[in-house]
């Protein structure tokens, strides 16, 4: 028995020293050695109090600060001193004035921060790393009030790849939904591809007719606008669905191909909410405009090629304004119908800008020269959105958007861009255009000219909006709100 | 009310401000009403009582605090009309006394190169004390930095450059809080350090804390990726700043006007003081542009002799943005020039169509490694303007203040200076010259642009000289060899009562700077009360003034300084 005792005592122990043996060697095999323990829990000591060169004890006979100036007898208040009592009596309902104006900014400013809000939406609205969110929005829409909606966005799908989706709601009227896939670096630093669908309904495009003729407040009889260039303000709704891809592709250097394809459907309506006197129906023969009636159903298909060397001079000049630099750029396009009205036509055209830098900070002057034009029969294959247009913020300032349309138009814009400082850019204007029946009736006659300035505000990296105040020579004043780059506007699949 | 009852109210109300006037205008004495006690002037104060309970950490809102400062309490304080004050805690010889505020120490005393290459630093570098504990994120700002605990168990913040940015901010941190510190003001312990990564270890319980107070698991890959955003050397060697925790409770920066409630020690109004406003100087020399109220700190501190003694001692801490950095970082020439928002500029500009040139336009810095924005020619002492005009300690700033701090900032040595930039460890030698030139440089700018708006003479002494006594005096434009125009100095004397006396005196400047001006008596009655008052001639300075009050010291009857007023 003692034996038996003994042996399996031994077993035991010869057990015992195998386990702590195992875990010797699986402790040693750990891909990491944990830290000695004394490096996770360093001593804790408060704060070593730093040497002052005085302390209670040292000054305790000092006297107070209010005996130190040793002044046994002050100057006397001056008599100008003593009289500010009465424009301090006289501006108190300023003061109240201000208080009360600035009161809504300064509650504002205050609740943001107090209970920071910022940090709040993204906590309930976005992921932990800030890449996923979905947030609501809304604005005020001119002459249609409230625009309630959401928005959604995944800017980490893969490799920055990023998805948004936004959908927002207006009323019957005034309705997007859109979404937007970007690949970001998925297929490296020369390949970047964008898909994108929308619908979006819009009450209230502008139409003024086609050609270049001047602007009349009223017509006897429906105008056919492909037989008179009478231009009346009118309205007409739109309803756009699109499906698009825009494919960049960097080539050598500052040139690149850009390749966008579009399907779109397009429906045509009377205008939501505007007087009789604008209404398309009254004052055009709706039936004479392409797709109108029926709509549009097509695909547009266009190669871009680009040569791109405008960027800042200097690591001190934003680069969202470039100051130097040529966009040399040539497309062609092409559409052509699967359904409703008949769509088949050619798109092409040319862009020219140069920037030159005249002043540091910068003050720069930039030159555009913009062509474009249609091959196709433009009173019937070309529906009447897509003939080219002059007139807004962005080609021809100066006139209300879209404000005139035909087969081919020419630009010439100068602008001179200078340093305001912070996030700030003025600008002065003079752009000179106007749209021809014919690519070989190009000429400098009866030119329409608008000029004006403005202010630009930008970030470092990305351009933010634009007001600006323009006029032209035909009269009228324009104040214009742009989000839109006037040197970098959209691809045309994008345009509405 | 009647014709005649107006008429008579009308003429009352004129006498009385008549009378007003006229009793503000007259004045019984040639030099004034200003007459200081018979005592040695005042170094030190005692704002350290005790402080029961820890005053309350005030909620710092950065938006509404710029929002006021540009506009909303700027105008507000421009309407209300207050008075035009002086610095009201000086002494009686124009200075600023010891507190928990300021201590003075180069303007008073040599400081030596040793004190100055150490600073406020005795607890030593946390380099030689790892590896390093993180304990969390660093909470707010935009850089990354993190919360470390070294094997003594002493707290810092370590904060890094910006990628791509190597030894900027970290260099020009440690040479201001240097030269801060011989100055006089409180400033952390600031160290430049170098790291590896396997010097950063996670604490189990280390947290990401975000500004609304939520916390989550730090992660190794969090660590990863932060060290991602700065510069790490190709031998995995990473530099950084590590900023001791400040003793005791932080409750958050000065505010740049009124007291603090809760402490019964701040007695003086923020922007009345000394310096806060006599600051101005000293940053636009610094180009220190990035001046705010969280970039100051208050702490409730255990007193060092006797820790039951509680009080509250006031910072200045965060100089990565000085010597240019901010804008070398933030890619703006105009920074030190302009302030963010200018509407004066902005107006300026727009109306002239970009036409107009502004001052700072021409800039360049050079390119070495850890120099920021940083020159002296297009300089302007006179015109530098913060970031933002939110502190308004500088808005309040008269010459005088300004005097001061210029008066301190020149006493700095070149070698003083070396001895601070080349704590910022640079690498390239050529950025430690430039960086000493330039100080130097502007150093001498800003002095001489305010020893022209202030009679500069200073640290005035009464020496016996047989019978009679010498008055004698430092010109710190010539001291400093800030000018060689011939100088002369015209002095009258009154007595107590403003009652000339018959002393006069015309001397040229001494060599050295360093004049004394000769045969003063003290005048019978009231201690010998005397007032010179003495002005410095030189081709082109038109300099107001500077009245030296002096009385016979009791015990031993010879005339002593005992105030001083510069007008």
């Amino acid at each position: 028995m003692l034996r038996a005792m003994h042996v399996g005592r031994a077993r035991a122990l010869a057990l015992w020293l195998g386990s702590v043996l195992v875990v010797a060697v699986a402790g040693a095999g750990r891909a990491e050695a944990q830290p000695p323990a004394g490096v996770l829990h360093p001593p804790r000591r408060d704060q070593p109090l730093q040497p002052q060169d005085h302390d209670a004890a040292s000054v305790s006979r000092a006297p107070a600060q209010s005996q130190a100036s040793g002044v046994a007898t002050a100057e006397p208040e001056t008599v100008g001193s003593k009289l500010r009592v009465v424009p301090r009596i006289l501006f108190f309902p300023v003061r109240i004035g201000l208080w009360i104006l600035d009161a809504p900014l300064r509650g504002s400013f205050f609740l943001y921060e107090r209970f920071q809000l910022r940090e709040r939406w993204k906590a309930i609205f976005f992921n932990d790393t800030g890449t996923v969110g979905l947030y609501p929005v809304a604005f005020i829409e001119t002459g249609f009030g409230l625009n309630a909606g959401a928005r959604f966005i995944d800017r980490d799908l893969y490799k920055d790849a990023s998805l948004k989706m936004r959908a927002s709601f207006g009323g019957r009227f005034r309705q997007i939904y859109a979404a937007k896939l970007g690949s970001g670096h998925v297929f490296g630093d020369r390949f970047e591809l964008e898909i994108e669908a929308e619908h979006e309904i819009r009450p209230k495009d502008r139409f003024f007719g086609i050609g270049n003729g001047d602007k009349v407040a009223m017509a006897d009889t429906l105008i056919d606008p492909y037989d008179s260039p009478i231009a009346l303000d009118t309205r007409f709704q739109q309803k756009i669905s699109r499906v698009s891809a825009i494919a960049e592709v960097r080539l050598v250097g500052p040139l690149s191909v850009r390749l966008s394809s579009a399907a779109m459907w397009r429906d045509f309506d009377e205008p939501a909410e505007v007087p009789d006197a604008q209404d398309i129906g009254a004052n055009y023969d709706t039936a004479t405009l392409p797709a109108f009636e029926q709509g549009a159903a097509y695909t547009y298909h266009e190669l871009e090629l680009r040569f791109d060397t405008r960027r800042s001079a200097s690591r001190y000049e934003v680069e969202s304004t470039p100051s130097t630099g040529w966009l040399l750029s040539g497309f062609a396009g092409l559409a052509a119908d699967f359904d409703r009205a008949p769509v088949d036509y050619k798109r092409y055209g040319v862009d020219l800008q140069r920037y030159f830098r005249i002043g540091e900070a910068p003050r720069l002057l930039a030159l555009r020269a913009y062509m474009e034009g249609v091959i196709g029969d433009l009173d019937a294959d070309i529906p009447f959105v897509d003939v080219p247009r002059l007139g807004g913020p962005i080609l021809l300032r100066g006139y209300d958007l879209d404000r005139f349309r035909d087969r081919v138009l020419g630009l010439g814009s100068a602008e001179y861009q200078w340093d305001l400082g912070f996030m700030l850019t003025g600008f002065v204007f003079v752009d000179a255009g106007r749209v021809y029946p014919k690519l070989d009736e190009l000429e400098l006659k009866d030119m329409r000219v608008g000029y004006g300035g403005g202010i630009q505000v930008q970030t470092a990296n990305s351009f933010i909006g634009r007001i600006s105040l323009a006029t032209s020579i035909d009269g009228g004043l324009l104040f214009n709100l742009s989000l839109d780059p006037v040197y970098d506007p959209k691809a045309r699949v994008e345009r509405k | 009310m009647s014709d005649r009852v107006r008429i008579c109210t009308m003429a009352a109300v004129l006498r009385a401000a008549v009378l007003v006037a006229a009793g503000g205008c007259a004045s019984s004495s040639a030099v004034g009403e200003l007459r200081f006690h018979n005592q040695a002037p005042i170094w030190v104060v005692n704002d350290r009582h005790d402080v029961r309970v820890a005053p309350e950490e005030p909620r710092f809102y950065l938006t509404l605090y710029h929002f006021d400062g540009v506009w909303h309490k700027r105008i507000d304080r421009e309407l209300a009309m207050h008075r035009v004050q002086r610095a009201v805690n000086v002494n009686s010889l124009d200075e600023v006394p010891d507190s928990t505020w300021f201590t003075n120490r180069i303007g008073v005393r040599d400081v030596s190169l040793d004190e100055i290459r150490k600073g406020p630093n005795r607890t030593g570098s946390p380099e030689d004390h790892k590896p390093w504990v993180i304990k969390s994120s660093k909470v707010g700002g935009i850089t990354v930095g993190f919360i470390i605990v070294d094997q003594r168990g002493v707290r810092y913040v370590l904060k890094f450059d910006q990628k791509g940015i190597p030894e900027l901010e970290t260099g020009a941190d440690v040479v201001l809080q240097r030269i801060l510190w011989a100055i006089g003001f409180n400033v952390p312990e600031d160290y430049v350090v170098q790291l590896k990564r396997e010097d950063l270890v996670l604490a189990p319980d280390a947290v990401i804390k975000d500004t609304m107070g939520n916390e989550r698991k730090l992660t190794r890959a969090f660590l990863d990726r932060q060290l991602g955003k700065v510069n790490i050397a190709s031998d995995g060697s990473i530099r950084g700043l590590a900023s001791q925790f400040l003793p005791g409770k932080p409750i958050g920066g000065h505010s740049r006007e009124g007291t603090r409630d809760d402490d019964p020690n701040d007695t003086v109004p923020h922007q009345l003081r000394r310096e806060t406003r006599g600051l101005y100087p000293i940053y636009s020399w610094l180009d220190q542009t990035d001046v705010k109220q969280d970039n100051t700190l208050d702490a409730y501190v255990p007193d060092p002799g006797n820790p039951k003694i509680h009080y509250v001692l006031h910072y200045l801490i965060d100089f990565g943005k000085g010597l240019g950095c901010m804008g070398y970082i933030n890619r703006r020439h105009w920074i030190g020039f302009t302030h963010i928002v200018d509407f004066a500029q902005t107006g300026a500009s727009i109306f002239t169509l970009g036409l107009w040139r502004r001052p700072w336009e021409g800039r360049h810095e050079p390119d070495f490694v850890g120099a920021g924005v940083f020159e002296s020619e297009k300089y302007d002492p006179g015109h530098w303007k913060a970031f933002t005009p939110a502190y308004f300690p500088f808005d309040d700033a008269d010459r005088f203040d300004k005097f001061w701090g210029a008066k301190i900032l020149i006493r700095f040595s070149r070698e003083q200076l070396r001895a601070a930039v080349e704590e910022g460890r640079y690498t390239d030698p050529r950025t430690t010259e430039f960086l000493t030139r330039t100080l130097v440089e502007r150093q001498r700018k800003t002095a001489s642009y305010w020893f022209a708006r202030v009679n500069p003479l200073d640290r005035f002494e009464v020496e016996p000289a047989g019978e009679t006594s010498q008055l004698c005096f430092d010109d710190l434009a010539l001291k400093y060899a800030l000018t060689a125009s011939p100088t002369r100095y015209s002095a009258r004397a009154f007595d107590g009562d403003g009652r000339p006396l018959a002393w006069r005196a015309d001397e040229g400047a001494a060599n050295g700077g360093r004049t004394c001006l000769h045969g003063l008596r003290a005048p019978g009655g009231r201690d010998g009360y005397t007032i010179v008052e003495i002005r410095t001639s030189r081709p082109g300075a038109d300099l107001p003034p500077t009245r030296v009050h002096l009385a016979a010291d009791p015990r031993t009857h010879r005339l002593r300084v005992i105030g001083l007023r510069r007008l």
